[in-house]
């Protein structure tokens, strides 16, 4: 009952927006979709003009130039070699075949298109292979030298008018979907991701109404009160009711409105949870609206990377991680596995649900100005008061390592020689989780030790457990030797933890990074 | 005097709470990860993958044969098993006929990435085909040759792509990236000072003007250095950005405008809930008509940024316009804001 009447007192704080905000609100979101229509229908017009030729071309990428990029003469082309003036001669490759196309056809007529083609997709078998730290290293050379040499194709896309004037006229009526070699296009890897978007999107901000709305709460301080009279779990669920249910309606309005089987819904129900939760704890944990602005934007980013770039690379069985992969797997072929769903999602159900009770706990730190790692160690200290709390939250950090370490590893393509750097990025993050419960549970009055042989082995645990569903279990005999890691580096860190948390999270970490190394050297050697 | 203590106070606002850490983190990570994406595509899309794809065929066709060298089938199941088992990449269908059109079906593997290789090969063999039949009919194919020097070279089909997507994507998103987070900045910094009343207190020791005029100040100098941050580490990754001041100048110019809408926005809301959900909407159009406009600051930014056809003017017309919406910005804030405290909101 008190819920509902959190969740009646929040959707009334809304009304208090004036009909004059909602009607311009209403009248903004009108103009953006048409100004959104009108900018897809018209398409990327910044590159106007960005490459130059020494003719007159009758194309919106070229202008003539004194210094051209291209020099044509007659059937030659002239490049100077570089980058830019490469890609020139590539796309006017394309614009002068749209040209010939579009003459020979006037001229022969369909006979001058003796190929067409039609395309058929067979779903093939997903070779299943384990990745070595030895192939990871080949394929990061292989990428750098190709990165040097700046080799890389991909058929830009052309539409010669002719083939449509074919369709139209005289092969339509029969076989429609057949295309000329020119045609023939790689699938787009892009155009998937952004239909994935316009599911995501509205939900984004009906989240930004919400932690808003909660950061304004916690600075006006109402939440102390709500927290004083109420239980603050039914307080901060009620108020995340609201929004939990306009962003679920949203989600089904999107789908219905693109022509899609609703039940995908339970694909973003976990997204929506997630995100509810975190902007919850983000709001609890920052000191001010700046930093809550930055911290959010920072972390949808986050997000939206972890649940989009898996479902590009659908041939590959980790990229069923993310929700979002099986739910276009999902309006393709209109079924559900309910294995592959209870994977993808219990991270961010596990997820939404840590983050929600640490905003209960995080009642003292929410005016502390303390730094919100600092805060994070209060709230930990907070939930710590048992051993076996100490072993479940190390278990169930490791959706929130998983997810930190996936962006540890684009890295290693930016910089040279990045792979001892993300080693030890790796080896920090998992000691800093570890470390932080160990040390929570001490300033409790916990035995250091037994914590630190309890966090170890949660940790390692939910890490074989999220490993073991994707990679075979052959891979359980090497289980002994992380675990021997795991508990050196606690140790470590319960040795270091008198001079501060930091100095125990720097000396364990670097223990785990050299072992890391040391056994990543030998087994790379091996293979 | 006064707006530059303002300025001061609130960039030690950011440092004192790290914040900027998490800025630079954040343009960091999008750098990277581009050059991941681009990483990719080389993968991909590099010429020497899709040279090794493995073609099936089910049918008679002597003169594709002779182009392509398939693997021959006798029936459409065993061929089709193989492809699914891995063995060929790719299965073409048909009977060749010379003298009429060739219906050609082809089954493609629905996994994206095993069909871009197979794909890329295909489309190549059957233009080279198409050119083969059109030879035979009487009909000039074109063919156009490439010199670098005197040297005839061969330049892959879509090279255009890597250059794309540095100079009509990422360099763009950088600069948008930078000014909506300090847009987001300077509306959390005026909301905030009004929701907890700081403002009250600073005006009665400061002018409203210099209050304002520090806060634009203040984002200013973040977007300049954010700026310089990008530009730098894009260098470093060894992308060629040309004329690196004017791309700073047009940087600037575009993080102006759109803190100036911004401050527009927050003034008049004075909440910052309904400020960020406004401007988050309103900046989603902006995005969408730069990106498709030629004659944008994206436009010219992709141009300065890539050397090609622009001239300086355009820079400086693009920084004058913009400094001239953000002095007009502050006269309306300053006129909103004086009227709002009047009416003690």
């Amino acid at each position: 009952m008190i819920m509902l009447r959190i969740a009646l007192i929040e959707i009334k704080a809304r009304k208090r927006w004036s009909k004059r905000f909602l009607l311009m609100l209403m009248l903004l979101s009108v103009i953006t979709t048409t100004i959104a229509i009108h900018s897809i229908l018209s398409g990327i017009k910044v590159d106007y003009g960005i490459y130059s030729s020494n003719l007159d071309l009758d194309s919106p990428l070229f202008v003539r130039s004194e210094n051209p990029d291209i020099v044509i003469c007659n059937d030659r082309v002239m490049v100077s070699g570089n980058l830019k003036s490469l890609s020139a001669f590539d796309e006017f490759r394309n614009y002068i075949r749209a040209i010939y196309n579009q003459w020979i056809y006037d001229k022969f007529g369909s006979s001058a298109f003796p190929v067409l083609i039609r395309v058929v997709r067979v779903p093939t078998k997903v070779e299943f292979r384990e990745i070595t730290v030895k192939d990871v290293k080949r394929i990061v050379e292989i990428a750098k030298e190709e990165k040097k040499q700046g080799k890389e194709i991909k058929p830009k896309k052309i539409t010669p008018k002719v083939v449509k004037k074919i369709e139209g006229k005289k092969i339509k009526t029969e076989r429609s979907e057949f295309l000329t070699p020119d045609e023939l296009k790689p699938p787009s890897l892009l155009s998937k991701l952004i239909y994935a978007f316009g599911f995501i999107i509205p939900i984004y901000f009906v989240i930004q109404v919400y932690s808003s709305s909660t950061v304004e709460d916690k600075m006006k301080r109402r939440l102390e009160l709500l927290f004083v009279a109420e239980d603050e779990w039914m307080v901060l669920f009620g108020k995340m009711m609201p929004y939990l249910i306009s962003s679920i309606v949203l989600g089904l309005v999107t789908m219905a409105a693109l022509g899609k089987n609703i039940t995908g819904i339970i694909f973003l129900i976990p997204i929506i949870l997630f995100l509810l939760s975190l902007s919850t704890f983000t709001a609890m944990i920052s000191r001010s609206y700046k930093e809550m602005t930055f911290l959010t934007i920072i972390i949808s980013i986050f997000i939206t990377v972890y649940l989009f770039i898996p479902a590009i690379f659908t041939a590959i069985p980790m990229s069923k991680i993310s929700p979002i992969t099986l739910l276009l797997m999902f309006f393709e072929d209109g079924k559900i596995d309910i294995r592959e769903y209870v994977i993808s999602s219990i991270q961010f159900y596990v997820m939404s649900a840590v983050l929600f009770t640490l905003s209960l706990n995080s009642l003292e730190v929410m005016h502390a100005q303390a730094n919100p790692i600092e805060k994070v160690i209060t709230i930990t200290t907070g939930v710590m008061k048992r051993y076996w709390i100490v072993f479940l939250a190390s278990l169930l950090s490791i959706p929130f390592v998983f997810v930190i370490e996936f962006f540890t590893l684009s890295i290693i393509f930016m910089v040279e020689h990045a792979f001892a750097a993300v080693i030890l990025l790796v080896a920090v993050i998992e000691e800093f989780f570890k470390g932080l419960f160990i040390y929570s549970a001490f300033k409790n009055g916990l035995n250091p030790y037994l914590s630190a042989i309890l966090s170890a082995s949660g940790f390692l645990i939910g890490e074989k457990i999220l490993l073991f569903t994707f990679i075979p279990a052959r891979f359980i005999e090497y289980i002994p030797i992380p675990l021997v890691a795991h508990m050196l580096s606690a140790m470590i860190f319960v040795l270091t933890m008198r001079f501060g948390f930091k100095q125990a999270l720097v000396a364990s970490a670097t223990f785990h990074a050299i072992y890391d190394e040391v056994i990543l050297w030998n087994f790379s050697r091996l293979l | 005097m006064e707006f530059l203590k303002i300025a001061l106070r609130d960039l030690r606002s950011i440092k004192r709470e790290k914040t900027i850490i998490i800025v630079l983190c954040l343009l960091f990570f999008v750098a990277s990860f581009s050059s991941l994406v681009v990483v990719g595509l080389t993968l991909l899309y590099s010429p020497t993958g899709y040279s090794k794809a493995k073609i099936g065929l089910v049918g008679d066709a002597p003169i594709f044969s002779s182009i392509v060298h398939p693997i021959r089938y006798d029936s459409l199941k065993s061929a089709l098993e193989d492809l699914v088992n891995g063995e060929i990449d790719a299965l073409v269908v048909f009977n060749e006929n010379t003298s009429g059109t060739n219906y050609i079906t082809v089954y493609l593997p629905k996994e994206d990435i095993k069909a871009i290789k197979a794909t890329l090969y295909l489309r190549k063999k059957l233009m080279e085909y198409q050119d083969v039949l059109r030879k035979l009919r009487g009909i000039p194919t074109l063919n156009l040759k490439v010199y670098e020097g005197f040297r005839e070279i061969e330049v892959p089909e879509g090279y255009s792509l890597h250059f794309r997507f540095i100079y009509v994507m990422l360099i763009p998103l950088l600069a948008i990236t930078t000014a909506i987070i300090i847009s987001a900045f300077l509306i959390d910094s005026i909301c905030e000072e009004v929701e907890i009343k700081t403002l009250d207190v600073l005006l009665s020791a400061v002018e409203i003007d210099d209050v304002i005029a520090g806060k634009i100040l203040a984002t200013l100098l973040l977007a300049m250095s954010l700026t310089v941050f990008w530009i730098f580490m894009l260098m470093l990754n060894g992308i060629a950005i040309y004329n690196p001041a004017l791309v700073l100048l047009i940087s600037i110019s575009v993080s102006l405008m759109m803190s100036a809408i911004a401050l527009v926005i927050s003034v008049f809301m004075l909440n910052r809930e309904k400020s960020q959900l406004v401007f988050s909407i309103v900046v989603i159009s902006i995005i969408m008509l730069m990106f498709s406009n030629p004659s944008s600051p994206i436009a010219l930014l992709v141009r300065v940024s890539a050397n090609s056809n622009y001239t300086p003017i355009e820079v400086f017309v693009y920084l004058g316009s913009s400094l001239m919406i953000v002095v007009s910005s502050l006269l309306v804030a300053k006129k909103r804001l004086n009227k709002s405290i009047g009416l003690g909101l």
